[in-house]
Order: C-alpha cells, then structure tokens, then sequence
C-alpha cells in the first residue's frame, strides 16, 4: 500500500471536487451541487472557527474574564449590540437589533464617503489636472505624451461624465431628447464605456483562464503529466 | 216628551232613541255614501247632505239635537200655521236646523252668518236670554210664527204680530214713521222704484238699482242691521241720511205696490237683498193669488205691504205680521226661514244679493233661474249683471211672494240676469249652474222643497217644474267642514272604500279614510319592452369593441428561442476546445507565444522599484485579501513579486487578511509557493489573522494597529516579535503589499489607509479583472506600483530573470485569449450574416 500522504489525499480530493465543478459544463447535476454544498459548508465553518477564534474570543470574551473593569465596561457596549444582532435570526425580535445595525450601517457609511471623498475623489481629480502640468515632463517628448495622455483621460472622463447627463427635454414630436452637445459628447463617452466595460471583461475572462490554466497544471501535477 | 220621527217609517220616537222603534231603522244616519267632489265640468248632483250629520261639527250637531228637541213645540206651531194658512212642510233634517243652538255653546265658534241664519240675537242678546235662543232654535228648525218670537226689541217691534189692524199693530218706533212727510226723500224713492219697476220694463238694472247702497248693506253684520232697524225705528224714513244706502232698498221692500204679498220683516234677521228682492218682485209680479189687496197709501210703503197681509190672515197676535205672511206661504216656511234669515250670509251669498234686489224691470219669470239666482253664492251672482236685459220680461213673470224663497225663484225676482228666460243665454246660464258649487244643504233642502213648494203654491213653478233646478257645488268653506270629504281628494279607490273606522273619533263612520290613499297606482303602469333595440350597424360596432377589449387583455406569447439545443451543443463545443487547447498546450508545454515587454514608465516596473528600495529586513505588511476560488491566479501573479522581495531584501513580514478566508490563504501560499524562501511563521513573518469591520476596521488598523489586532492569529502577543519589531503605526511598515482580485478592495486600502501610510509604499498585486479599476490610483499616484494578472507577473519574472508559472502558462493563456477573441470574431459574424439575411428579407417584403 503506497503511503498516502496529506497532500495527496488533499490533491485526491481537491481533484475530485475539481471534477464535480467542471460537470457543471454539461448542465446542472448533483456532482456540481455536492461540490458546491461542500465548499459552502467548509467556507461557512472555517469563517465561523476564524471569527471566533481570532475575533470573539480575543477581543471580546477573553477581556471580559480577564481584563479591569474599565476593559470590561466598555465591552459591555459591544456585547450588548453583538447580542442584539443576534435576535435579528428572529422574525419577532429582529427589532431588538436594529439599534446595532444602525450603528453599523452608520459608521460604514460615514467611514465609506470620508474615504471616497479624500482618497478617491479630490486625488483622482488633481490626477487628471495634472496631467497638464508640464513642470512634470522633463522632456519635450515626455510633455508631448502627457499632453495626449492628458488629452484622452480628460476626453474620457468628461464625456463618460456627460453620458451619465440624463437631463433632456421633450421635443415636437413627443420624443425625448439631450441637447445636441451634450448628446455628442455623450455618445463619445459611450465609447470610452465601451472600451473600459471591454477591458473589465476581458481582465475577468483573463483571470478565469489564469485559473483554469492552474487547475490544469493542478491536474497535471497530480496525474504527473508534466 | 220630545220625539223624533222615523225618516223611513215616519214612526214617532223618542229623541234621544237612535234606531225606530218601529223599523228598526237608524234614526240618526252615520254618514251618507261619500260622494267624489265634483270636478271641472261635471255636473253636480243632489247630495243628502243630512246623511252627513254625523260629521258634522260638534256645535253644529248639538244645535240639531236641540232643534229636535223642540220639534213637538214646533209642530204644534207649524200646524197652527198650516191650520191658518198653507199646510206647512215639515221642517226636515237639515244641516242649519240646529244653529241656533250652537250659540248657547260656543259664541265665538259661531260665525255671524250661521247666527243670522238662526235669526238668533246678537251674542250680547243670547247671553241675557237664553231662553230666546231656543225659541230661534225652533224658528230655524220648523218655521213657525211661535219659534220666531223675538225678543230683542227692535226685531219684536218688526215683528209685531198684527191681529189688530195694521195703524194698531204698528210698533211704537214705527209711529214717527207714519206722520213722516210724503215729499219724503226716502218715499219719494220708494214710489219711484214702485212705479219705475212696474211701467217701465226697459229700465236696465244698473240704472234702476243705485249700485252703491247695496254693497254696505250686505256687508254689514247682524249687529248693523239692527242698528239699521232702530234707525229705522227711531227715525223716519227721511230723516236718516247716515241710511242713505240701506234705505232705498228696504222701502223698495216694501213698497206696497210692490208686495202685494206678506213679506216678512227686514228686521227678522232678514237680509236687506231679499227686502229688496221682495220689493222688486211685486213691481215686476203679478199679484199672487195668496197675496192680499193693495194697502192703504197713508201707509209707508213697506208697511203697507205687510199690514194688509197681515190683517187678513188669523194670525195671534204674538205673532209677528211676518210671520203670518210666513204662515200663509207655505212654501217659504222653511226654506225661506233658513235662507231669508241669513242676513250675515256668506259673502257669496252677500254677493247674490244686491243683484237680486233691485230693478222690478229686471225681475224675469223664469222661476227657477231666480230662484238659482237667489240661492246661489257670489260666484252666481257675478254672473248675474252680465245680463241686464231682463227688462224685457214681463214683470207679471216674476210676481211671488217676496218671502218665499222656494217662489221666488220661480218669480225671478232677483237680477235681470236670471230673469230672461228667452235670451240666448239662457241655456248656457242653466250649464253654467250646473257646473258651478253651491252648499249641498242647499242642494237638498232647498231645490227639494222649492218643487215643493211651488208645485203647491206658484204655477209659474209648477208650470216649470219640468225645468229642474240646477245643483250647485259646495263651496269651500262647505266642503271644509265636511272632515270626510275634505280629507278625501278624488281618488277612485276612494269611493269604494267601504270599510268602516273601528276606533278613534271616526269610529263607525265609513268611506271616511281611503284605504289606499296615494298608495294605489291610478292607471296601469306602461308596459316597456326589455329587448334591446339595436340596429345590425350598433352590433356589429359592439361585436367590434368586444374584438378590440378581448385584444387588449389577450396575453401575448412569448417568443421561446429555439436555438436551445444548438447553445448546449456549442458550449460544449467551446468547452471542449478550450480544454483541448489549453489544457494541450499546458501539458506539451510550449512556450510559443513570446512574454510581454517591459515598459519603464508600467506600473509593474514601479512595483519592482519599490521593492528594490524598500531597506532589507525591514518591515513589509502583506494583506491577504482576495478569495479561495482565485488563488490559482492570485498565487501565480503574487508568486515571482513576492519572491523578488524575498530574495532580495529580506523582509520581515507581517500578514494580515481582510476576509476570513484569507488567513488560511496566507498560510496557503506561505507555505506552499514561499516554501523555498525558509520563512518560518513566528520568526520571519507573523500572521495577525483576520481583521474584521470592513473599511472601518481597514480605517481603525490604520489608526492603531497595534491597539486594533493585538493577537496574531494563533492568539499570541504578536507585537513584541521579531517581525513587528519597531511597528508600532501603520506608517512604521516600510512596504503594504495588497494582494486583492477585487478593485473594491484595493480602493478601501487606498482611501482608507492611504493617507496614514506615511513614506512606506503601497503596491498592489491584482486579479486581472480588478487591475483596469486601479490603473487611475497608479496614475494619481495613490498606490506606488501595480502588478496585474499573469500578463504583468511574467514581466516581473522576467526582471527576477527566473522564469516562473507565468512563463509556464503563458502559451496556455494566450491560446485561451486568441480563442476567446476568435469565437467572439466569429460569434459576430454569425450573427450578423442571419441579420443581414433577415434585414435584406423585410426590405424586400417591404
């Protein structure tokens, strides 16, 4: 009997479930469904022991039996809310934790638009600004690609901008239109959608080729192909 | 004992008995069959309104219970009289028989027209003589000398009874009369009216009749008309200017050259229009049979009518000379004590009057018209000077006792209106009677006796007897006081309604309620046809709007593709070429297809320049942030970077995971494709585990985050090892590597660690679907290097001058992107030659 190391069991089975995924190609069987069952089943226990036992219990439990009073008093606050989460299981006393979810959905989004703000918008901005400074270029070339760079990223994020302008007015006939500059300028960021919209599938047909490549070196490596 | 007589049987009964003795009959009727009131154009007919006694009011009824009471009194006086004169017709049920009576009770409910009609004194009178009430009573009821005994002096005086001659019998009031001067104004008037009403016949009445003294005679009240006695008492003829209007009627009155018969006196509670109407009818009259000789010319006109009449009758002398007149004229005994007496009569009959008394030349034989002319109300009497032209009548035609009102119709004396029996009018007068409303009492009473009356006295009525009086129609005041009739409008369910109240104050009366009042329909409902009626065109617009409403809510199917099978067959198709093709090319390991260039300015060559200045051994943060289905590429692309820095700069590391599954990830990779580097965990790199809260907790690490994730993921003390050695912010870590396959989550290291990352470099290593949404944080400077999917790993295996996985599938992968590209090319294609197909057949159809 040969010696059935972990990491060939592990191959073993992670070819196996490998297997019941790419049965999916064919249709919808229990093959796949197993496959699926099991991921979620390991994924949801695995964040469920990785929670607690590298969340809960640190932070929480452990000071709370351990810690001073002042650590204990103030965890008193999160235990209260985390239990109160807990009763949102609960149909009849989902309420109950309505209080802890508007204080996460609260902070979230305050921390979410101060963030967008100061670390997407105003710098993203400036980035495009600048794209003209010329004290940034120390050649004339570098200048001349800048001014083009320039050029095409302010060309595609106005007129992205104006696509999204969906203010219109009716016209004679009834129908509905944008003023004509606004409607040019859009169609022109219509195509810079288009092509960023093309990019963003072919980046995730690229990484599920990446991946399907290295489930096929998996394989290989497994049944000593290579 | 008063008795009442069987009205069937004739049997004498007690009074207070209410069925004969004899016949068993009712003596006091119920009510009589209600009759429907008479309507536009119908002719009325003869209503027993006696039958309707038991509606009667209350003051009514009680009058004719004591009017009954004293009939033996009155029979015996009525004989007398019938023994001296005429036989006397017996006073008969009549609705007035009992209004003397009703003053004893109720003086204000009385009406002064009912209280003259009893010949009853004035109120004040009654309440100090009762007893002469009862006596009017009996005047009222049975028309006998006895009953008219009046005790009020001035009518006493009038009416005198005059056994003795006429100067003796001459009331005391009356005796300055008689010395009064023949140059009298007043006789002057008489005389003329006396002859002009009996020469001459052209005469029209409104040039015979002073117009202006009737209107104030009749509209004066009981009360006045004794004044205007005593006046005439008290003084002369002459000498009374303030009677200037009465005056020339009454001495008309009395004219005795125009009442050969007996008249009875004014003062008898007589209105002045039939004094008038007696006055005239002798001037336009032959002189009846009954009627007496001419009267002494000493006498005043007037006076003289009545003396000689009186002297020849045998009458007592407490009886009143009128009253023998009355007596000698059977047929005015009762009718003429009801309706002669009622000098308050209605307006109506107010209004009858003055038309009646004036102009002998308008006195006409037809009997019977006047005598409709004297018992109709105003609304006859309107009518009446609409024909004048009486005067063309022979005044012998209207010759009748002025007092018998049953007569004088049949004289005529009244208007000329109703006097030309030839005019051409006539025959539309008698329609006019017939369709206009008198008093059903006197319908009953009067007419009958009227024939009566005048079939035995007149044989001018007789002679027209043929000619029936016209009925007239109740007047309103009439029908109001009859409850029955007044309550019932002309329904014709009414009456033949026979039932009879069984309690409340109707009880035992019939036909009084309706029983269907308003209730039952009056005609038959119209038949409607339910069929509709449409034509062909309205059903065939309605079979259409059905069409276009069934249109309209019709499901519309959907189109199903049928190009179900053919997509199976083709992703298989595709399937299997890729793995044919992928997979071949993997396992044959070509290395056709050539890695890609480097780029100074790429932003994998940034990535290499940071990890070429981060200082050896210093400290590097690796977040672990992509998920388990992307380890593949994720590991492939992180592999040749990380290596690098391993390689050269010997970093301590620290590893923290953003996503649960992350830390399990980190321990995957470090120990599976950073095996050969010798990290051990605890020593060269320790794992801080997963770190919770999302952005916020992205937020607070960068803050604090030694205060954040105090534990490594083993639960230890962390950061006092030798990886973290010298960490203790954010910004102490010399480099943040953040492998991530979400552009999501490398924009929340970027915004919400980026300002607090200090001088250490933050490089990203991506997915390839997430390295096109952080190219602009490259550009912007945000992250200091990029390295995206296996197209940039291969680059920096090829800086690392080691080939690596990359290298490995990069024919695999570029085969997989040619075929991709390919199908899609062709995919296009073979939709766009159907399309054009298809474009091409409908322009062509069209």
């Amino acid at each position: 009997m040969p010696n059935l190391s972990p990491d060939l069991v592990a191959g073993f089975v992670a070819f196996i479930l490998s297997l019941f995924i790419f049965s999916y190609l064919i249709g919808d069987n229990p093959l796949f469904r197993i496959a699926v069952y099991i991921f979620v089943g390991v994924s949801a226990g695995y964040v469920a022991s990785v929670a607690f036992r590298q969340v809960i219990w640190p932070d929480l439990l452990f000071p709370l039996v351990t810690g001073t009073f002042t650590q204990k008093a103030l965890l008193t606050i999160p235990l209260i809310l985390g239990v109160l989460l807990l009763t949102k299981v609960s149909p009849r006393l989902t309420q109950l934790g309505m209080p802890a979810m508007a204080l996460l959905v609260g902070v979230s989004a305050a921390v979410a638009v101060g963030g967008a703000v100061t670390g997407t918008l105003f710098p993203q901005i400036g980035a495009t600004i600048n794209q003209f400074d010329p004290h940034s270029a120390t050649s004339a070339a570098q200048l001349a690609e800048m001014i083009i760079n320039g050029i095409w990223i302010l060309a595609g994020v106005t007129t992205t901008l104006a696509y999204f302008h969906f203010s219109a007015r009716t016209t004679n006939d009834g129908s509905v239109r944008r003023f004509g500059l606004i409607e040019l300028i859009a169609f022109i960021g219509s195509i810079f959608l288009a092509i960023t919209l093309g990019v963003l599938f072919a980046g995730v047909y690229s990484a599920a080729l990446t991946a399907l490549i290295d489930r096929f070196h998996f394989f290989g490596t497994l049944l000593g192909l290579h | 004992m008063d008795t009442v007589k069987c009205p069937v049987c004739g049997q004498t009964n007690p009074a207070n008995a209410e069925v004969c003795q004899n016949c068993k009959s009712r003596l006091e009727p119920l009510t009589g069959p209600l009759n429907a009131p008479l309507q536009a154009g119908q002719i009325p007919t003869k209503k027993v309104t006696s039958e309707l006694e038991p509606i009667l009011p209350q003051w009514l009824r009680e009058a004719r219970e004591k009017a009954r009471q004293s009939a033996s009194e009155e029979e015996a006086n009525s004989s007398l009289i019938a023994a001296n004169n005429t036989p006397t017709v017996p006073s008969t049920p009549d609705l007035l028989a009992g209004l003397a009576s009703q003053g004893n009770d109720e003086e204000d409910e009385v009406p002064d027209w009912l209280t003259s009609l009893t010949g009853s004194a004035p109120a004040k009178k009654k309440k100090n003589e009762p007893e002469a009430e009862d006596t009017q009573v009996k005047w009222v009821e049975l028309g006998g000398h006895e009953d008219f005994e009046e005790p009020s002096p001035g009518i006493g005086a009038t009416q005198t009874p005059s056994e003795t001659p006429v100067q003796n019998t001459t009331p005391s009031w009356m005796a300055p009369q008689e010395p009064a001067p023949e140059k009298d104004e007043l006789a002057d008037w008489l005389s003329r009216a006396g002859h002009s009403s009996a020469s001459s016949s052209d005469q029209t009445p409104a040039s015979s009749q002073p117009t202006e003294s009737h209107p104030p005679a009749f509209s004066d009240s009981k009360p006045e008309d004794e004044d205007w006695l005593r006046n005439l008492e008290s003084k002369p003829f002459g000498s009374t200017p303030d009677s200037g209007p009465q005056l020339p009627n009454q001495p008309t009155a009395f004219d005795p050259q125009s009442h050969p018969t007996t008249t009875p006196s004014p003062a008898s509670g007589e209105p002045d229009w039939l004094n008038k109407l007696q006055a005239q009818q002798p001037a336009s009259e032959p002189p009846s049979p009954l009627a007496p000789a001419e009267q002494p010319s000493s006498q005043t006109d007037w006076f003289g009518a009545v003396a000689p009449q009186q002297s020849e009758s045998a009458i007592p002398t407490e009886i009143p000379d009128w009253l023998k007149t009355f007596g000698q004229t059977p047929a005015a005994s009762e009718p003429s004590a009801s309706f002669g007496s009622s000098s308050d009569l209605p307006d109506w009959l107010k209004a009858a009057a003055p038309q009646t008394s004036p102009p002998p030349a308008s006195s006409s034989p037809d009997v019977d018209k006047a005598s409709v002319s004297s018992e109709t109300p105003d609304w006859l009497s309107s009518l009446k000077p609409a024909e004048p032209e009486s005067s063309s009548i022979p005044p012998a035609a209207s010759k009748a006792p002025a007092f018998e009102a049953q007569e004088m119709p049949q004289s005529s004396a009244s208007t000329p209106a109703f006097t030309d029996n030839n005019s051409t009018a006539g025959a539309n007068v008698d329609a006019l009677f017939a369709s206009m409303q008198a008093p059903d009492w006197l319908i009953d009473s009067a007419p009958k006796d009227a024939d009566q009356s005048s079939n035995e006295t007149n044989p001018l009525s007789a002679a027209q007897k043929g000619e029936a009086i016209a009925p007239a129609e109740l007047p309103s005041w009439v029908q109001a006081m009859r409850p029955v009739e007044s309550a019932l409008p002309s329904s014709p369910t009414a009456s033949g309604d026979s039932s009879a109240e069984a309690g409340g104050p109707l009880a035992g009366l019939q036909n009084v309620l309706p029983a269907g009042l308003g209730f039952q329909p009056t005609s038959k409902p119209k038949a409607y046809s339910i069929k509709l009626n449409a034509t062909n065109e309205h059903q065939t617009q309605a079979a259409l709007l059905e069409q276009i409403l069934a249109a309209e809510t019709a499901p519309i199917p959907m189109k199903v593709p049928s190009v179900v099978m053919s997509q199976r067959i083709l992703r298989w198709a595709i399937t299997a070429l890729m793995f044919l093709l992928v997979g071949g090319i993997l396992f044959v390991g070509t290395q056709i297809f050539a890695l890609p260039a480097r780029a100074p300015s790429d932003q994998t060559e940034m990535a290499i320049s940071v990890v070429n200045k981060i200082p050896a051994d210093a400290p590097v943060l690796v977040v672990f942030d992509y998920e388990p289905s992307l380890s593949g590429e994720m590991q492939v692309v992180a592999e040749p970077y990380l290596n690098r820095l391993l390689l050269l700069k010997h970093p301590r590391l620290t590893i923290l995971s953003s996503s649960p599954t992350g830390s399990a990830l980190a321990e995957n990779f470090m120990t599976g494709s950073l095996a050969g580097r010798g990290y051990q965990r605890g020593e060269q790199y320790i794992d801080l585990g997963y770190l919770p809260g999302g952005l916020a907790g992205v937020y607070d690490f960068a803050q604090n985050p030694s205060a954040v994730m105090p534990l490594g993921a083993d639960g230890s003390q962390v950061w006092q090892t030798v990886p973290l050695k010298g960490v203790t912010r954010f910004s102490d870590f010399a480099a943040i590597i953040l492998l991530t396959d979400s552009a999501e989550a490398g924009r929340v290291w970027i915004e919400q660690a980026g300002p607090l990352r200090g001088n250490a470099s933050l490089v990203i290593v991506s997915s390839s679907q997430a390295g096109p949404m952080l190219m602009p944080y490259v550009a912007s400077g945000q992250i200091n290097g990029l390295v995206n999917g296996l197209n940039d790993a291969s680059k920096v295996e090829q800086a690392n001058g080691q080939p690596g996985s990359a290298r490995l599938y990069w024919d695999a992968y570029s085969v997989g992107l040619l075929l991709a590209a390919a199908m899609i090319i062709l995919g296009g294609l073979w939709n766009l030659v159907p399309g054009l197909r298809a474009r091409r057949a409908e322009k062509e159809e069209s």
